[in-house]
């Protein structure tokens, strides 16, 4: 018999992965992955199967998430400090080029960045997706390759940069 | 390469049902690969320490195991507890009414008062009365 435990063993990695991709710090992803996974435990009297644990989940995520930036968004910004964070989902370095995935993120419209993180962080498909966001299969296949067609020209940037 | 091009190996690349004979046309064009292979990379870099720590994972599992419960018994039973418990009066009023004692059910049902009393007289022809 399945357990919250189990739906977390099952989910966190991917959960964790998305918020980390949406939030500046790691601690804030772990304290918000944590919150999605206490919601869903007192939810889950309520809960009935439909077979998709991973699109209700992250419809938790979601909602976790918008708390969070409501209330981010009406406290004080640190500044940032001139040092790179080592943690943060901004600056990644590969071997070959360096993509500032966070600012790219950034730039993207809000909801083709959704899209393309529930996508490549959570593994969800188009349909898992479209029933978390409340979209159409269609206007999220859309945004997944909006936002992937404007990774990839950040990405030829940082290419060229490298050179 | 166009952006009906690209929109289908994006798809593709997300493991959708595109259609086969457009995807051959498309890899047919050397810039293909090249397109995969960065979304391939712009996922990759998605990835990157993007995993949570384990001390987390333990310390949150722990957590979770803590607050028991949270069965999930009724992820295969799809109906509301409420209309459980009524569809559990309803049977219950159902076996109480069939498994009822044969007696009247009104107590206060009893035999009719007699208002006039027949004396038996043997040979009187009750056909004249």
């Amino acid at each position: 018999m399945a357990s919250v435990a189990e739906i977390f063993d099952r989910h966190h990695t991917a959960v964790f992965a998305y918020l980390r991709r949406r939030v500046r710090s790691v601690a804030d992803a772990e304290d918000l992955c944590q919150d999605v996974f206490l919601r869903a435990h007192r939810a889950l009297p309520r809960y009935v199967s439909t077979g998709r644990d991973a699109a209700w989940v992250f419809r938790i995520a979601r909602n976790v998430l918008l708390n969070f930036k409501r209330g981010d968004a009406r406290a004080p910004q640190p500044v940032e400090s001139a040092e790179p964070d080592t943690m943060s989902a901004g600056s990644v370095a590969s071997s070959e080029q360096t993509i500032d995935l966070g600012r790219a993120l950034d730039e993207l419209p809000e909801q083709d960045a959704d899209a393309f993180l529930l996508r490549e962080a959570g593994g969800l498909g188009y349909d898992e997706i479209a029933a978390v966001t409340g979209a159409t299969p269609d206007a999220v296949r859309n945004r997944i390759f909006r936002a992937r067609m404007a990774l990839r020209t950040a990405l030829g940037a940082a290419r060229r940069m490298s050179r | 390469m166009t952006d009906n091009d690209l929109e289908l190996l994006s798809a593709y690349f997300d493991g959708d049902r595109v259609d086969p004979r457009r995807l051959v046309d498309v890899l047919e064009n050397p810039d293909a690969i090249d397109v995969l292979r960065d979304f391939a990379k712009v996922r990759a870099e998605v990835m990157v320490e993007a995993l949570p720590r384990e001390a987390w994972v333990r310390q949150t599992r722990a957590r979770l195991d803590a607050l028991g419960g949270g069965s999930l018994w009724r992820r295969w039973v799809p109906i509301p507890a409420p209309a459980l418990v009524a569809a559990a009066v309803v049977i219950a009023a159902i076996g109480v009414w069939t498994l009822r004692p044969s007696m009247p059910v009104h107590p206060e049902d009893k035999p009719p008062v007699p208002t006039r009393v027949v004396a038996f007289v043997e040979g009187q022809d009750w056909g004249r009365i």
